[in-house]
């Protein structure tokens, strides 16, 4: 499996093109050191879209995070949707698959959106079960996303940070840091992000992923909507992090109100300054 | 491994919080009278009871929203004829329930399929509204269709009158009350017409259609369900009343033809020197 590193970008639709233009020796190499996909917008699905990824992945490292896993689903796992997924992240190369610490099915609908576990040890055992199962059915190792919360589900029976340390070292497997999230969660629920990643296992990081947000006045609450450049705060917490971390991918993810490819490589050029930093500073 | 019922109850809760109707006067709903009696721990209905419900109707707008784009990247000429009465239609879909499927572009579908007997009862939707969903969504089966175009087109397919012929796995044939495909843009009137439309991908990913006569229409449609070439004729010609002669035998060649050369028709099995895709299908 390749070892990639570096800052990339998640791959939209909307500038597809100008990466296929890129990648064909017809315009200026983008200065992305990997795409990442969500493998669901690509399973199940012919025509223009594949054949494009298939032929980026010839020249670019391609990571495949996931949408709906449903770790902590209660559903039993989808062996179409987990035998697909395998042969997608295997035909893609990814040296893992990552998806979200969460639960996005319920009664057998999809909410489409990601939904947090209760931090109570019932929720552990469940959750690093399934993920062990996973794990050993993709054929590659699996990395789970702290995610970004709006309720907190239920009365906890431990910290946010010792919940996902003990999902993740009973379930063995990666921590896909979403620095974005914490500072979004912090802001909501007023902690201190510093001190909640400090608290977590950075030793199982194999990605970390930055973002932007907005504030939403009806709801009074910072939204996680990946619909605005990343603040400078949140590239803060990428810098310690990757002090803390060292080398691993980074990701800008944008989801919403996609600006031009050149504006977007340019708050990459800002994430790769910030993660230089975090490597200079682990290097000091 | 049996779920708990602390999970479930829990989940049961948020993804119900999920197709809650949200409103400025519903402020406070969801607290305790609405959490009580489903099933909580005494312990999380306390901790539930204590959050602002701003917080369930934040997920609530984040997944009205991100739905609500799939559709309309899908429905584009379906949400431009029908404006805002399709998030009423979208509202009233999600508060029936949640998606059934994982992948987001199959959440158009199903709003289709919940709406359509609300849009032909509809007074204030052209009567056209569900066939031209129906048109965009055939459209995008089409565009994703798995497997793809054969990689060179054959001058002359070898078909024989026998054997099935096949058939590019982009190509659908429908048929519609209204010419739905001639829609103009901001156009909200359209003569009602009987049409049969195919619609294919190109080489080139690009979409393409054609009219097709009824002969014509019925003749795919029966390759398209397996029929023998031969069987497909001649059922065509009998249910159209229509004589097989020389002259329309050729016709039916011709036509052929020119589907080959448009990538329609890419071979038949009983052609030992058939290879249908230059790709295996993913699934």
């Amino acid at each position: 499996m390749p070892v990639v590193n570096g800052v990339g970008l998640g791959l939209r639709w909307c500038f597809l093109e100008e990466v296929l233009e890129s990648v064909r020796g017809r315009a200026a190499p983008l200065a992305v050191d990997f795409f990442e996909v969500c493998p669901e917008n690509y399973m199940r699905r012919g025509g223009y879209i594949p054949s494009a990824l298939a032929e980026i992945r010839e020249h670019t490292p391609v990571l495949s995070h996931g949408l709906t896993l449903s770790i902590g689903g209660l559903e039993p796992q989808d062996d179409a949707y987990l035998a697909e997924l395998t042969r997608f992240v295997r035909g893609l190369g990814a040296p893992f698959h990552s998806d979200h610490l969460c639960f996005s099915t319920a009664g057998g609908r999809f909410t489409h959106d990601l939904l947090p576990l209760p931090f109570i040890g019932e929720a552990i055992t469940h959750v690093a079960a399934r993920a062990r199962e996973v794990r050993e059915r993709l054929g590659v190792p699996l990395a789970l996303e702290n995610i970004s919360y709006y309720v907190r589900p239920g009365a906890a029976e431990l910290s946010e940070a010792a919940f996902l340390r003990a999902v993740l070292e009973e379930a063995d497997v990666g921590l896909l840091l979403d620095v974005n999230n914490i500072f979004v969660n912090a802001k909501n629920f007023g902690f201190d992000p510093v001190t909640f990643l400090e608290a977590l296992p950075l030793e199982r990081v194999v990605q970390i992923h930055v973002a932007g947000h907005c504030y939403v006045e009806r709801y009074e609450r910072i939204i996680d909507n990946h619909g605005a450049e990343t603040r400078d705060e949140v590239l803060d917490l990428l810098e310690l992090a990757v002090s803390r971390v060292g080398p691993v991918p980074v990701l800008l993810e944008r989801d919403s109100n996609v600006p031009p490819l050149s504006e977007l490589l340019v708050e990459l050029s800002r994430v790769r300054s910030a993660y230089q930093r975090g490597l200079a500073r682990r290097a000091a | 491994m049996t779920p708990s019922p602390r999970l479930r109850s829990i989940y049961e809760v948020m993804a119900a919080s999920l197709t809650e109707p949200d409103a400025p006067e519903r402020r406070g709903e969801l607290g305790r009278g609405w959490l009580e009696d489903r099933g909580l721990h005494p312990a999380d209905l306390e901790a539930l009871a204590a959050v602002d419900d701003r917080s369930f109707f934040a997920y609530r707008h984040l997944l009205r929203n991100n739905l609500r784009e799939a559709i309309d990247n899908q429905l584009s000429r379906t949400r431009a004829l029908l404006g805002e009465r399709l998030d009423a239609d979208i509202d009233a879909y999600f508060s029936s329930g949640l998606p059934t499927s994982r992948y987001l572009r199959d959440v158009a579908f199903e709003l289709v399929d919940f709406a359509t007997p609300r849009w032909r009862s509809a007074q204030d939707v052209p009567p056209f509204a569900a066939e031209l969903a129906l048109f965009e969504l055939r459209s995008f089966e089409s565009s994703v269709a798995v497997r793809p175009a054969a990689s060179a087109a054959r001058a002359v397919p070898k078909l024989e009158l026998a054997a099935p012929v096949v058939l590019d796995e982009s190509v659908k044939v429908t048929r519609y009350a209204y010419p739905v495909h001639e829609l103009a843009d901001g156009a909200r009137e359209l003569e009602a017409r009987p049409t049969a439309l195919l619609v294919y991908r190109d080489r080139d990913f690009e979409l393409r259609f054609l009219e097709l006569s009824p002969l014509a229409a019925s003749i795919v449609e029966r390759l398209l369900a397996g029929a023998a070439l031969g069987e497909a004729i001649t059922a065509s010609c009998a249910a159209a009343s229509t004589p097989i002669s020389p002259e329309l035998l050729g016709e039916i060649a011709q036509l052929l033809s020119d589907y080959a050369e448009r990538g329609i028709v890419l071979g038949s099995p009983a052609d030992p020197t058939f290879e249908p895709t230059d790709e295996p299908a993913s699934e």
